[in-house]
């Protein structure tokens, strides 16, 4: 019962990646069309990027307050072991935005030193 | 009055409330005169805006700052709030003054049950934490000796101890009104001021708190109270007295039975012959034509003469004043003398509906079950899979020209039977075939087959439309009353041939097809105007420019229906349409969908939890509970000759708006559950006094009475009778039941 939702963590946990993704991809047509100037900036605008994913992993409740009212609305019981599940759930998205907010600072200092 | 009661506890005198605007002056009271006397159950009358409230807030002194008020209301002989009082309040002193002097008044001398229980408890807060706010606020007593006089006060409302440990959104609606009503009892007070205690309850909470207000004051707990409310059915339960308030002026005043029995006022004539009830539900009903007054500009000499059948030019030159009739029973009006009870009116003949034979709606097993782990949300944050049960496999048909009544509690499923007809809910299983000109379309399967989806999408959508339930939400503020009503029109790109006579085409697939045209826009406006008339809406013109805010409540849900008239609909969800209507409104609302029904052979599901109007309207019933259909059968069948033990206590917990209603034992324990954990067996169950151990294992059989009358139940009619008679204990609703 108390096991976690990986595939929902995993899905959730792709949004970041595929913003980092797309970050890293987007410039690439810049590059061939030999417009540099953007790379110049480009490990910063990583880098904080990086933060900006600390933050929202921090900050987001990741949908608990809509799953809370439906679950009051549908007159489901819902206890005290439902809201540890709840914290416990957003700390570990918490941990995993953290992990990936520190992937973009690195690959950001990676880009900076290449 | 008097004689009757020996001390008098409560007096209003003169009292003339008024509010300062942007706008102008709100007349919120006109020379207000009450007096309430001790053991005496006063209750106020009147439609909203009346100033029923005011009144309640008056004696409380919780009126807004920018109130004006003259006279004076008295509490035990002392003038508490005179004009003099509420105007040295302006300045700082004076107002702590007052302050002390009404903190000494409110909850230990009048307390006040709020409107609106949902509202009325802080949610960060446990229930028991603001009970003893009140305690610790108003007396010196111990944390003890507070708890065990919680205790007692929760008993007396008929509440477990275990509440006070809970939050107010853990409470049932019911549960939170009685938790309010033992707030306001914690102090044992002279006086208990009830803002319409029972609205927004289910019928069967209504009638529990009823019975529980009337234990109150039979062990003279509640020793002295005013009650307010719209609904004629609750006062007349409650009330010794009733003073009947329009536009802030008392209509009549007297005693209950003689106001209901001998009305001398031609606007509680009115309000009385609008309400249905279940005894005479099939008999006419008949709204109050107009609406109340402009508060800021109201009119000269009598308030309701602009709406009165007896109006004469007298009334608008002077105001009457209230006269004595006799017996304590006054009357503001000119002609008390030439009223009549309308009891004419009500034994119009109701034209008979026309019902053809074939079925323009079938449900076969239909589902809708809801489940929490579908989002990302829910899956990530729900511990275990289940499913709210909202429709459980749904037999049933309306012909064409019907009107299907559905009835039962909030969260029995009515809204989502409604909205997944309309597939506005995807349906989890089972088939909704409408036959439309011969055609039949499974609304279920719709989207399977993506090529003729979207044409058989909108030929659906445009026969069918639903009226929701809250007219102030389904018009958009932004868009004239036109634009609402053209909208469909406009939507459903509606065309019509060039040339009836000549000028076929080729389609893409190869067959011919009548050359066709967009309607241009006279069209469109006789279109509209065409709908605004069916809908009552007279002349349309005069609305077609305005916006929805510049209409009243009745207004509105007129324009909501043209709106689902205008494309010549067949078939109508009406999800509870009268519920935010005002009582005079009501009964011209239910008599247009009537007459609409019979001039276009409309059909209608009525989905409803007032049962007195879905008689009224309906030809057949279905009571649902927990998801499922429970009994099913013609209106007449249902009301009168109901099967179910639950159809049962719904009906008889319907209140009579007479005074020798008595509920009695309603047959039925504690309150609806949610649809997830549902027993296997019969869903009615842990609810039902009839219950045995076979009933929460084996889903119920169909039992037909061969007349189309069916109901779900283990026991047939002779074993239900048997059974109550042999276990008459079961069926008293005592305070452990209500738990």
């Amino acid at each position: 019962m108390n096991s976690f939702n990986k595939k929902a963590i995993f899905k959730l946990s792709l949004f970041p990646l595929i913003a980092l993704a797309v970050i890293l991809v987007t410039p690439l047509p810049l590059y061939f069309f030999l417009k540099f100037a953007y790379f110049y900036y480009m490990p910063l605008i990583v880098f904080l990027a990086g933060f900006a994913v600390i933050f929202i992993g921090a900050w987001s409740g990741f949908g608990a307050k809509g799953y809370v009212s439906n679950v009051i609305k549908a007159g489901m019981n819902f206890d005290a072991d439902d809201l540890n599940y709840i914290y416990k759930q957003q700390l570990i998205l918490t941990l995993i935005y953290a992990g990936i907010g520190i992937l973009y600072m690195f690959i950001g200092y990676l880009l900076f030193l290449v | 009055m008097a004689d009757a009661y020996s001390n008098k506890v409560l007096s209003i005198e003169n009292l003339t409330v008024s509010f300062d605007t942007y706008k102008g002056t709100v007349h919120a009271l006109r020379n207000v005169n009450l007096e309430l006397y001790q053991g005496e159950i006063l209750g106020i009358l009147g439609e909203s805006g009346s100033g029923k409230s005011t009144i309640a807030m008056s004696i409380m002194s919780l009126l807004a700052e920018n109130a004006r008020i003259e006279g004076n209301i008295s509490y035990m002989g002392e003038d508490y709030i005179t004009a003099e009082t509420i105007n040295k309040s302006r300045s700082k002193r004076g107002k702590k003054i007052l302050d002390e002097r009404l903190r000494n008044i409110r909850w230990k001398g009048i307390s006040m049950v709020f409107q609106g229980a949902m509202n009325s408890f802080n949610p960060v807060y446990t229930i028991g934490k603001q009970i003893k706010e009140v305690y610790k606020i108003h007396t010196t007593l111990s944390d003890e000796e507070i708890h065990g006089k919680m205790l007692e006060t929760l008993k007396y409302a008929g509440l477990n101890p275990t509440v006070l440990e809970r939050y107010p959104h853990e409470l049932s609606g019911g549960m939170k009104q009685r938790a309010v009503i033992a707030m306001a009892l914690a102090l044992e007070p002279s006086v208990v001021i009830a803002d319409e205690p029972t609205t927004g309850l289910d019928v069967i909470t209504q009638a529990e708190i009823i019975s529980q207000l009337k234990e109150l004051k039979r062990q003279n707990i509640i020793k002295t109270m005013i009650i307010i409310s719209h609904d004629i059915g609750v006062i007349s339960q409650l009330a010794d007295n009733m003073a009947i308030l329009y536009a802030g002026t008392i209509m009549e005043y007297g005693n209950s039975r003689d106001i209901y029995t001998n009305s001398k006022n031609p606007y509680t004539v009115k309000l009385l012959s609008s309400y249905p009830s279940i005894r005479n539900a099939k008999k006419y009903v008949e709204g109050i034509p107009g609406s109340l007054p402009d508060p800021i500009d109201p009119p000269k000499g009598c308030r309701f003469a602009p709406r009165c059948y007896l109006a004469k030019g007298r009334c608008t030159e002077s105001e009457p004043e209230l006269i004595p009739l006799g017996n304590g029973h006054f009357s503001a009006c000119f002609f008390t003398d030439e009223i009549v009870s309308d009891k004419e009116a009500q034994n119009k003949d109701i034209r008979k509906a026309e019902i053809h034979d074939e079925n323009i709606i079938e449900t076969k097993e239909l589902t809708k079950y809801f489940d929490l782990k579908s989002s990302i949300a829910g899956s990530l944050f729900s511990r275990d899979t289940k499913f709210v049960r909202a429709v459980d496999h749904i037999n049933m048909e309306i012909k064409r020209g019907e009107i299907l009544g559905v009835v039962g509690e909030s969260g029995s499923g009515k809204t989502t039977f409604g909205r997944t007809l309309l597939k506005l809910y995807e349906p989890t299983s089972g088939s909704i075939i409408y036959k439309l000109e011969g055609k039949e379309i499974d609304v279920a399967k719709i989207g399977e087959n993506k090529k003729e989806s979207k044409e058989t999408y909108m030929e659906f959508r445009k026969n069918i439309q639903m009226i929701f339930q809250d007219p102030y939400d389904s018009l958009n503020p932004k868009m004239t009353i036109f634009d609402i009503v053209s909208e469909p029109i406009l939507a459903h790109k509606l065309t019509k041939p060039i040339d009836e006579n000549v000028s076929l085409m080729q389609s893409d697939d190869g067959n011919e097809k009548t050359k066709e045209r967009r309607l241009s826009p006279s069209e469109i406006t006789d279109m509209v105007r065409e709908a605004m008339i069916k809908a009552n809406i007279k002349p349309p013109e005069n609305y077609f420019y305005r916006y929805p805010h510049e209409l009243s409540g009745g207004e509105r849900q007129r324009v909501a229906t043209a709106r689902a008239l205008v494309l010549k609909t067949k078939f109508i969800v009406a999800d509870e349409p009268t519920s935010m209507l005002d009582v005079s409104s009501r009964a011209g609302f239910m008599n247009m969908l009537k007459s609409i029904r019979m001039d276009d052979k409309l059909s209608v599901l009525y989905i409803s939890h007032d049962i007195a109007s879905t008689y009224y309207l309906s030809d057949r019933i279905m009571v649902m509970y927990l998801g499922i259909a429970v009994e099913l059968g013609k209106a007449e069948d249902v009301i009168n000759r109901p099967l179910h033990p639950y159809t049962k206590a719904l009906i008889k917990a319907v209140p009579t708006p007479s005074v020798d209603w008595n509920p009695g034992e309603i047959g039925i324990i504690g309150e609806i559950g949610n649809a997830i954990d549902v027993p296997k067996g019969c869903r009615f169950t842990k609810r039902c006094p009839y219950a045995v151990e076979e009933c929460g294992v084996n889903p119920p059989p169909l039992r037909d009475d061969g007349y189309g009358h069916w109901y779900l139940c283990h026991f047939t009619q002779d074993q239900l009778n048997q059974f109550k008679d042999s276990h008459r204990e079961r069926f008293k609703t005592t305070d452990e039941q209500l738990q």
